[in-house]
């Protein structure tokens, strides 16, 4: 006896699943390196990226797409064989991209074969320069002009990508006219070592306490945050990592609040503990990571 | 927990996933036709479109997703545009072997030359012994730069309309006088089935949701040259938009930024958006005098009719419709 139209969709769905939850959206998350393929997301954008170079913090990526079939000649086709993704795709290497590490999510897979031992965007882009590309595109009205125009702007979404004003403002010139009590009273914080370093210039503050304070000095609280210290780069770095980030997800989660001002406040808090703990130049892998030990363990920071 | 959270967390629950798919196509195959052998969108009728789209693309249409959004919401968002693009390349997919057949049919009777040497091809002179040998791209930009047509079916099942048939033999003229050459059946197939597919209306009911207007019998539109109401035009071009393109139209000379606002979207978007529109109308207007009355109703179904003859005339798209036709 045949199978029936729901048996059929049953059992194709049950063999897809497997493919698209491990060969996609993988748990580990690896340092990020040239030839691999992560998902890059920032506020509605995701897409996924092939990282053609890292230097510190940013990245050279082009965009990847799973559908072969939309790629215009902007885009090399490759190989099922030749990505640990299991199936062909589009690598937009015309249009690549400088972005912040910061938009790196998950770990999706990396190039395999010809491209896998070849650590120079050089020398992947002239992998990829050998390929077959799509065709080229007649008319706007074909939808493969859509389809690029979609990655060109999660490209624009991900370059631009932040989380902090990483210039710094000047938040102890705003305070100058509140007293130490006031703000430890506006902060609710016992500790008035808190509220020194923050009337110091040397702790940035979160939102709420930004809420707390504009009610104290009659200020906006974006104009307070924009009036935070910069953070040390190298922080930033460590916050920018795919391994904090997962970890700021998790808080996000947690708390019901969004990703970029948990990851804000959560950095600020690292910081500002850091300023209470004078000594050498603090190691802000370890500080963070203990940090998080304790704000996901359920203990307070 | 939804289905997007469960695939991130590895959770491979396929009756889940499932249910979202006969949801989300329940939306979209009313505008549709059923696929052969049924009659009605019931239940086997979806689970068979959700079926050729896994046999189609396999662990891709889901895993393209996944990697594509951010949220439920975005995650069904962008597969109910996948169900409704396969949808509408299902209905516009036309055996590359039937077109051949149809070509074989219309051609001779108008004029053209069918070849059997050096290889099966179509000429317009029967001294013409050679084959072309250039980019076929060569050929789809001399078809793109046709204007004037529109297509009411395509993919019918019976006997070719006559606008269809005008469109092919209009087409295949441009381009066999452009080579001077034989061109083989199998290209000239498919600068044919590039030109007119990506214009042609799908939805069944798109034309009346356009519209209270009574929609344009098939005999009676057809090739723009030969319609006789712009408003006619004008509802076969508005049934070829994407809900992007009809949401931008009213906004197509407040510039990218306003388009880009309307639609939600990014600077490339608005502008893709943009020009796809201005190249569907380009396709379907023969004249800049047409161009005019067919923007005007079409800015009436899009919900801008109190714009006035004056105001659409200093419309940038005019502009380009009319420079569109100085380069053609």
């Amino acid at each position: 006896m045949s199978e029936t139209p729901a048996e059929r969709v049953r059992t194709q769905i049950r063999q897809a699943l497997p493919t698209v939850v491990a060969q996609t959206m993988r748990e580990d998350l690896p340092e990020p390196a040239p030839g691999q393929i992560w998902r890059a997301r920032w506020q509605d954008a995701a897409r996924l990226v092939l990282i053609l170079a890292v230097r510190r913090d940013r990245l050279d990526a082009a965009a990847v797409t799973l559908d072969p079939d939309s790629a215009d000649d902007h885009a090399a086709v490759v190989d099922p064989d030749h990505t640990t993704l299991g199936m062909a795709t589009a690598i937009w290497f015309d249009d690549h991209a400088t972005l912040p590490m910061r938009v790196l999510d998950r770990f999706a897979g990396r190039v395999v074969g010809t491209a896998q031992d070849l650590p120079a965007a050089s020398a992947l882009i002239g992998w990829l320069d050998t390929l077959a590309r799509g065709g080229p595109v007649h008319t706007p009205a074909d939808p493969r002009a859509l389809t690029r125009a979609e990655l060109l702007d999660a490209l624009d979404t991900f370059a631009e990508a932040a989380w902090v004003n990483q210039r710094g403002g000047d938040l102890r010139e705003l305070l100058r006219g509140a007293s130490l009590p006031e703000v430890v009273a506006a902060l609710g914080d016992a500790d008035p070592r808190n509220a020194m370093s923050i009337m110091r210039g040397q702790r940035g503050i979160t939102v709420d306490q930004a809420r707390a304070l504009g009610r104290l000095l009659g200020r906006e609280p974006e104009e307070l945050m924009a009036a935070n210290p910069a953070l040390p780069p190298d922080l930033v770095a460590v916050f920018d990592r795919p391994a904090t980030r997962e970890k700021v997800v998790a808080l996000a989660a947690r708390r019901g609040a969004d990703e970029i001002s948990t990851r804000r406040n959560a950095a600020y808090d690292v910081y500002g503990m850091a300023a209470r703990q004078a000594g050498h130049e603090p190691d802000w892998t370890a500080r963070s990571g203990r940090y998080f030990d304790i704000v996901l363990g359920g203990e307070q920071p | 927990m939804d289905v997007y959270s469960a695939l991130l967390l590895g959770v491979e629950d396929s009756e889940q996933v499932l249910g979202m798919f006969r949801r989300l196509a329940s939306v979209v195959t009313p505008s549709f036709r059923p696929p052969d052998p049924h009659r009605a969108w019931d239940a086997e009728a979806v689970d068979d479109l959700i079926g050729d789209m896994f046999a189609a693309k396999g662990p891709r249409l889901l895993a393209g997703a996944l990697t594509s959004t951010t949220d439920q919401q975005s995650f069904e968002s962008y597969l109910l545009t996948a169900i409704r693009n396969f949808l509408k390349d299902q209905a516009k997919a036309t055996p590359r072997g039937r077109l051949r057949s149809r070509l074989e049919t219309i051609l001779p009777a108008a004029g053209f030359i069918r070849f059997d040497s050096p290889e099966r091809s179509w000429g317009i002179k029967a001294a013409l012994r050679s084959l072309w040998q250039g980019d076929l791209d060569e050929l789809l930009e001399v078809a793109w730069r046709l204007r004037g047509i529109v297509v009411t079916r395509w993919n019918e099942a019976g006997p070719t309309s006559k606008e269809t048939k005008q469109a092919i033999v209009r087409i295949s003229g441009a381009v066999l006088e452009h080579t001077g050459r034989q061109v083989r059946d199998e290209d000239l197939a498919r600068v044919v089935e590039n030109r007119i597919t990506l214009i042609t209306p799908v939805e069944t009911s798109s034309l009346e949701l356009a519209s209270d207007a009574e929609p344009p019998a098939p005999d009676a539109a057809g090739d723009a040259r030969t319609a006789k109401d712009a408003g006619q035009v004008a509802n076969l071009i508005w049934s070829s938009l994407t809900e992007q393109e009809r949401a931008a139209l009213p906004h197509l000379h407040q510039g990218d930024r306003k388009i880009g606002d309307v639609l939600g979207a990014g600077r490339h978007v608005a502008g893709a958006v943009r020009n796809s529109a201005l190249a569907k109308i380009r396709a379907a207007t023969d004249d800049d005098v047409r161009a005019l009355d067919v923007l005007s109703h079409l800015l009436g179904l899009a919900g801008a009719p109190d714009m006035t003859r004056i105001e659409i005339a200093r419309l940038p798209q005019v502009t380009a419709v009319t420079q569109g036709r100085r380069q053609a």
